[in-house]
Protein backbone atom coordinates (compact mmCIF):
# COMPACT_ATOMS: atom_id res chain seq x y z
CA UNK A 1 0.00 0.00 0.00
CA UNK A 2 1.02 3.78 -0.54
CA UNK A 3 0.98 6.48 1.99
CA UNK A 4 -1.88 8.25 -0.42
CA UNK A 5 -3.92 4.99 0.11
CA UNK A 6 -3.47 4.73 3.24
CA UNK A 7 -4.51 8.71 3.91
CA UNK A 8 -7.23 8.48 1.56
CA UNK A 9 -8.84 5.57 4.05
CA UNK A 10 -8.03 7.77 6.97
CA UNK A 11 -10.04 10.82 5.63
CA UNK A 12 -12.81 8.41 5.07
CA UNK A 13 -13.11 7.85 7.92
CA UNK A 14 -12.25 3.67 7.28
CA UNK A 15 -10.99 1.45 9.93
CA UNK A 16 -7.20 0.61 8.40
CA UNK A 17 -6.54 -2.86 8.22
CA UNK A 18 -3.40 -4.59 9.97
CA UNK A 19 -0.87 -3.60 7.33
CA UNK A 20 -1.89 -0.50 6.66
CA UNK A 21 -1.70 0.18 10.52
CA UNK A 22 2.02 -1.05 11.14
CA UNK A 23 2.38 1.17 7.81
CA UNK A 24 0.93 4.83 9.84
CA UNK A 25 2.72 3.37 13.09
CA UNK A 26 5.85 3.76 10.85
CA UNK A 27 5.55 6.33 8.26
CA UNK A 28 6.00 10.13 10.20
CA UNK A 29 3.80 11.77 7.48
CA UNK A 30 0.94 9.35 7.75
CA UNK A 31 1.16 9.40 11.42
CA UNK A 32 0.75 12.73 11.49
CA UNK A 33 -2.07 12.22 9.15
CA UNK A 34 -3.55 9.88 11.02
CA UNK A 35 -3.61 11.99 14.23
CA UNK A 36 -4.83 15.11 12.41
CA UNK A 37 -7.58 12.82 11.55
CA UNK A 38 -8.08 11.80 14.88
CA UNK A 39 -8.45 15.47 16.14
CA UNK A 40 -10.88 16.11 13.72
CA UNK A 41 -13.04 12.76 14.81
CA UNK A 42 -12.49 14.44 18.55
CA UNK A 43 -13.51 17.71 17.66
CA UNK A 44 -17.01 16.35 15.60
CA UNK A 45 -17.69 14.26 18.96
CA UNK A 46 -18.01 17.65 20.48
CA UNK A 47 -20.63 18.56 18.46
CA UNK A 48 -22.89 15.14 19.85
CA UNK A 49 -26.13 17.55 21.55
CA UNK A 50 -28.06 15.93 24.06
CA UNK A 51 -31.73 15.33 23.27
CA UNK A 52 -33.80 17.72 25.70
CA UNK A 53 -35.41 15.86 28.14
CA UNK A 54 -39.65 15.30 27.30
CA UNK A 55 -38.59 15.48 23.46
CA UNK A 56 -40.77 11.79 22.67
CA UNK A 57 -43.89 12.75 24.89
CA UNK A 58 -44.12 16.01 22.72
CA UNK A 59 -43.85 14.64 20.01
CA UNK A 60 -46.08 12.23 20.44
CA UNK A 61 -48.43 14.71 22.13
CA UNK A 62 -47.92 16.60 18.53
CA UNK A 63 -48.81 13.36 16.80
CA UNK A 64 -52.15 12.33 19.33
CA UNK A 65 -53.52 15.91 18.68
CA UNK A 66 -53.15 15.85 15.24
CA UNK A 67 -55.21 12.25 15.32
CA UNK A 68 -57.75 13.41 17.51
CA UNK A 69 -57.86 16.94 15.80
CA UNK A 70 -60.56 16.42 13.11
CA UNK A 71 -62.60 14.39 15.47
CA UNK A 72 -62.36 16.66 18.07
CA UNK A 73 -63.26 19.87 15.75
CA UNK A 74 -66.60 17.65 14.56
CA UNK A 75 -67.49 17.10 17.93
CA UNK A 76 -67.15 20.90 18.65
CA UNK A 77 -68.48 23.00 15.88
CA UNK A 78 -71.98 22.10 14.79
CA UNK A 79 -72.49 22.16 11.11
CA UNK A 80 -74.08 25.18 9.55
CA UNK A 81 -77.25 24.95 7.97
CA UNK A 82 -76.42 25.62 4.57
CA UNK A 83 -73.50 23.07 5.10
CA UNK A 84 -76.06 20.48 5.30
CA UNK A 85 -76.99 17.91 2.29
CA UNK A 86 -80.28 18.88 2.14
CA UNK A 87 -79.75 22.47 2.08
CA UNK A 88 -77.64 21.81 -0.96
CA UNK A 89 -79.98 19.70 -2.67
CA UNK A 90 -82.72 22.22 -2.06
CA UNK A 91 -80.39 25.02 -3.26
CA UNK A 92 -79.30 22.93 -6.04
CA UNK A 93 -83.15 21.95 -7.24
CA UNK A 94 -84.09 26.00 -6.76
CA UNK A 95 -81.22 27.58 -8.69
CA UNK A 96 -82.29 24.50 -11.83
CA UNK A 97 -86.24 25.68 -11.48
CA UNK A 98 -85.31 28.88 -11.37
CA UNK A 99 -83.20 28.50 -14.88
CA UNK A 100 -85.81 25.90 -16.60
CA UNK A 101 -88.42 29.23 -16.00
CA UNK A 102 -86.45 31.48 -17.38
CA UNK A 103 -85.47 29.86 -20.56
CA UNK A 104 -89.26 28.77 -21.10
CA UNK A 105 -89.69 32.28 -20.67
CA UNK A 106 -86.86 33.16 -23.39
CA UNK A 107 -88.82 30.72 -25.76
CA UNK A 108 -92.27 31.74 -25.50
CA UNK A 109 -90.82 35.05 -25.85
CA UNK A 110 -89.26 34.35 -29.26
CA UNK A 111 -92.01 31.80 -30.73
CA UNK A 112 -95.49 33.07 -29.55
CA UNK A 113 -95.90 36.61 -31.84
CA UNK A 114 -96.61 39.54 -29.44
CA UNK A 115 -100.53 39.68 -29.53
CA UNK A 116 -102.17 42.76 -31.45
CA UNK A 117 -105.35 44.42 -31.05
CA UNK A 118 -107.44 45.71 -34.20
CA UNK A 119 -103.78 45.44 -36.03
CA UNK A 120 -102.18 48.59 -33.93
CA UNK A 121 -98.80 48.79 -34.40
CA UNK B 1 -39.48 -5.23 15.98
CA UNK B 2 -38.23 -4.59 12.70
CA UNK B 3 -38.93 -1.42 10.91
CA UNK B 4 -41.45 -2.55 7.96
CA UNK B 5 -43.29 -4.79 10.91
CA UNK B 6 -43.10 -1.30 13.08
CA UNK B 7 -44.37 1.05 10.65
CA UNK B 8 -47.17 -1.84 9.37
CA UNK B 9 -48.35 -1.66 13.44
CA UNK B 10 -48.78 2.17 12.92
CA UNK B 11 -50.60 2.45 10.07
CA UNK B 12 -53.14 -0.18 11.31
CA UNK B 13 -53.74 2.11 14.28
CA UNK B 14 -51.15 1.24 16.74
CA UNK B 15 -50.21 5.32 17.02
CA UNK B 16 -48.37 4.28 20.21
CA UNK B 17 -45.36 3.15 18.55
CA UNK B 18 -44.70 5.99 16.96
CA UNK B 19 -43.17 6.32 20.05
CA UNK B 20 -40.21 3.70 19.63
CA UNK B 21 -39.61 5.15 15.86
CA UNK B 22 -39.06 8.43 17.92
CA UNK B 23 -36.78 6.75 20.64
CA UNK B 24 -34.73 5.34 17.44
CA UNK B 25 -33.79 7.98 15.88
CA UNK B 26 -34.24 11.04 18.25
CA UNK B 27 -30.36 11.15 19.34
CA UNK B 28 -28.73 10.54 15.55
CA UNK B 29 -31.62 13.28 14.51
CA UNK B 30 -30.33 15.94 16.98
CA UNK B 31 -26.69 14.88 15.63
CA UNK B 32 -27.88 15.43 12.28
CA UNK B 33 -29.44 19.16 12.96
CA UNK B 34 -26.87 20.21 15.11
CA UNK B 35 -23.97 19.19 12.46
CA UNK B 36 -25.94 21.51 9.89
CA UNK B 37 -25.20 24.29 12.45
CA UNK B 38 -28.69 24.90 14.14
CA UNK B 39 -28.82 26.18 17.52
CA UNK B 40 -30.75 24.05 20.22
CA UNK B 41 -34.15 25.71 20.05
CA UNK B 42 -33.82 25.06 16.08
CA UNK B 43 -32.52 21.51 16.27
CA UNK B 44 -35.56 20.92 18.33
CA UNK B 45 -38.42 22.36 16.66
CA UNK B 46 -36.94 20.59 13.04
CA UNK B 47 -36.62 17.03 15.06
CA UNK B 48 -40.17 17.57 15.77
CA UNK B 49 -41.09 18.81 12.43
CA UNK B 50 -39.61 15.95 10.74
CA UNK B 51 -41.32 13.38 12.76
CA UNK B 52 -44.54 15.03 11.97
CA UNK B 53 -44.09 14.44 9.14
CA UNK B 54 -42.99 10.83 9.13
CA UNK B 55 -45.89 10.32 10.68
CA UNK B 56 -47.95 12.01 8.19
CA UNK B 57 -46.23 10.20 5.45
CA UNK B 58 -45.77 6.76 6.64
CA UNK B 59 -48.56 5.45 4.47
CA UNK B 60 -46.24 5.78 1.50
CA UNK B 61 -43.23 3.96 3.51
CA UNK B 62 -41.93 1.13 1.65
CA UNK B 63 -39.56 -1.15 3.08
CA UNK B 64 -38.58 -2.64 0.14
CA UNK B 65 -37.24 0.70 -1.28
CA UNK B 66 -35.53 1.41 1.43
CA UNK B 67 -34.54 1.26 5.41
CA UNK B 68 -36.69 3.95 7.49
CA UNK B 69 -33.45 5.48 8.58
CA UNK B 70 -32.87 6.53 4.80
CA UNK B 71 -36.66 7.68 4.22
CA UNK B 72 -36.71 9.62 7.81
CA UNK B 73 -33.04 11.15 7.35
CA UNK B 74 -34.41 12.33 3.63
CA UNK B 75 -37.46 14.15 5.42
CA UNK B 76 -34.36 15.77 8.04
CA UNK B 77 -32.60 16.57 4.70
CA UNK B 78 -35.13 18.39 3.12
CA UNK B 79 -35.95 19.88 5.77
CA UNK B 80 -32.10 21.14 7.05
CA UNK B 81 -31.67 22.53 3.31
CA UNK B 82 -34.99 24.24 3.26
CA UNK B 83 -34.29 25.98 7.00
CA UNK B 84 -31.04 26.35 6.06
CA UNK B 85 -31.63 28.41 2.69
CA UNK B 86 -34.15 30.46 4.33
CA UNK B 87 -32.92 31.59 7.47
CA UNK B 88 -29.04 31.62 6.84
CA UNK B 89 -28.81 34.38 9.76
CA UNK B 90 -30.73 32.81 12.60
CA UNK B 91 -27.98 29.89 12.10
CA UNK B 92 -25.44 32.02 13.46
CA UNK B 93 -23.89 29.97 16.86
CA UNK B 94 -25.20 31.31 20.46
CA UNK B 95 -22.07 32.56 22.31
CA UNK B 96 -23.80 29.84 25.26
CA UNK B 97 -24.47 27.04 22.48
CA UNK B 98 -21.31 25.56 22.30
CA UNK B 99 -20.85 25.60 26.03
CA UNK B 100 -24.28 23.99 26.16
CA UNK B 101 -23.28 21.55 23.94
CA UNK B 102 -20.12 20.56 25.06
CA UNK B 103 -20.90 20.88 28.66
CA UNK B 104 -19.93 16.97 30.69
CA UNK B 105 -19.96 16.50 34.93
CA UNK B 106 -16.81 17.52 36.33
CA UNK B 107 -15.36 20.39 33.62
CA UNK B 108 -14.10 23.30 34.99
CA UNK B 109 -14.60 27.00 33.47
CA UNK B 110 -11.21 26.59 31.30
CA UNK B 111 -12.18 23.04 30.36
CA UNK B 112 -16.07 24.59 29.67
CA UNK B 113 -13.94 27.15 27.63
CA UNK B 114 -11.99 25.56 25.80
CA UNK B 115 -14.81 22.78 24.56
CA UNK B 116 -16.74 25.60 23.40
CA UNK B 117 -13.75 26.97 21.49
CA UNK B 118 -13.86 23.87 19.40
CA UNK B 119 -17.20 23.11 18.86
CA UNK B 120 -17.44 26.77 17.70
CA UNK B 121 -14.34 26.17 15.80
CA UNK B 122 -15.67 23.01 14.23
CA UNK B 123 -18.82 24.78 13.28
CA UNK B 124 -17.54 27.49 11.92
CA UNK B 125 -15.05 25.24 9.48
CA UNK B 126 -18.65 23.17 9.02
CA UNK B 127 -20.35 26.00 7.83
CA UNK B 128 -17.69 27.15 5.77
CA UNK B 129 -18.48 23.76 3.47
CA UNK B 130 -20.48 24.23 0.38
CA UNK B 131 -23.51 22.79 0.71
CA UNK B 132 -22.97 19.87 -1.23
CA UNK B 133 -20.30 18.63 0.73
CA UNK B 134 -21.80 19.74 4.14
CA UNK B 135 -25.20 18.22 3.70
CA UNK B 136 -23.41 14.73 2.29
CA UNK B 137 -20.70 14.71 4.73
CA UNK B 138 -23.00 15.31 7.45
CA UNK B 139 -25.12 12.58 6.26
CA UNK B 140 -22.28 9.78 5.79
CA UNK B 141 -20.92 11.13 10.04
CA UNK B 142 -24.47 9.87 11.03
CA UNK B 143 -23.80 6.58 12.16
CA UNK B 144 -27.37 4.89 11.05
CA UNK B 145 -27.10 5.78 7.80
CA UNK B 146 -24.63 3.43 5.07
CA UNK B 147 -22.60 5.44 2.39
CA UNK B 148 -25.14 3.41 -0.03
CA UNK B 149 -28.21 5.71 1.76
CA UNK B 150 -26.54 8.81 1.59
CA UNK B 151 -26.18 8.92 -1.80
CA UNK B 152 -29.87 7.40 -1.77
CA UNK B 153 -30.87 10.86 -0.52
CA UNK B 154 -28.56 13.00 -1.84
CA UNK B 155 -29.60 11.58 -5.79
CA UNK B 156 -25.99 10.55 -6.14
CA UNK B 157 -23.45 7.94 -6.78
CA UNK B 158 -21.51 6.05 -4.48
CA UNK B 159 -18.03 7.24 -5.91
CA UNK B 160 -19.53 10.81 -5.37
CA UNK B 161 -20.30 10.57 -1.81
CA UNK B 162 -17.10 9.09 -1.08
CA UNK B 163 -15.65 11.72 -3.08
CA UNK B 164 -17.65 14.20 -1.13
CA UNK B 165 -17.01 12.73 2.22
CA UNK B 166 -13.26 12.85 1.49
CA UNK B 167 -12.98 16.11 0.34
CA UNK B 168 -14.46 17.76 3.22
CA UNK B 169 -12.90 16.19 5.67
CA UNK B 170 -10.11 17.66 4.09
CA UNK B 171 -11.24 20.99 3.86
CA UNK B 172 -12.06 20.75 7.19
CA UNK B 173 -8.90 19.06 8.35
CA UNK B 174 -7.46 22.05 6.78
CA UNK B 175 -9.69 24.57 8.63
CA UNK B 176 -8.91 23.42 11.66
CA UNK B 177 -5.44 23.02 11.29
CA UNK B 178 -5.29 26.50 9.88
CA UNK B 179 -7.04 27.68 12.91
CA UNK B 180 -4.67 25.90 15.29
CA UNK B 181 -1.98 27.30 14.26
CA UNK B 182 -3.26 30.98 13.96
CA UNK B 183 -4.33 30.79 17.70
Amino acid sequence: MTCTETQEKLTRGEALDDGERDHALSCAECGAFAAACATLDVALTELEPCVPEGFADRVMARIEREVDGPRGRERATPTLWYEQRWAGMLLASAAALVAILNFARFVAGVLMPVGSVGGAP
Amino acid sequence: MDDAALVQSIVEGQVEHFRLVVLRYERPLFRFFARFGFAAEAREDLAQETFLRAFRALPSFDAARGSLAAWIFTIARNLAASERGRTRHLREVAPSDGAQDARSEGDGPVELHERAEAVARIRRALEGLPDALHSTFVLAEISDLSLKEVAAIEGCALGTVKSRVHRAREQLRAALGATEKST
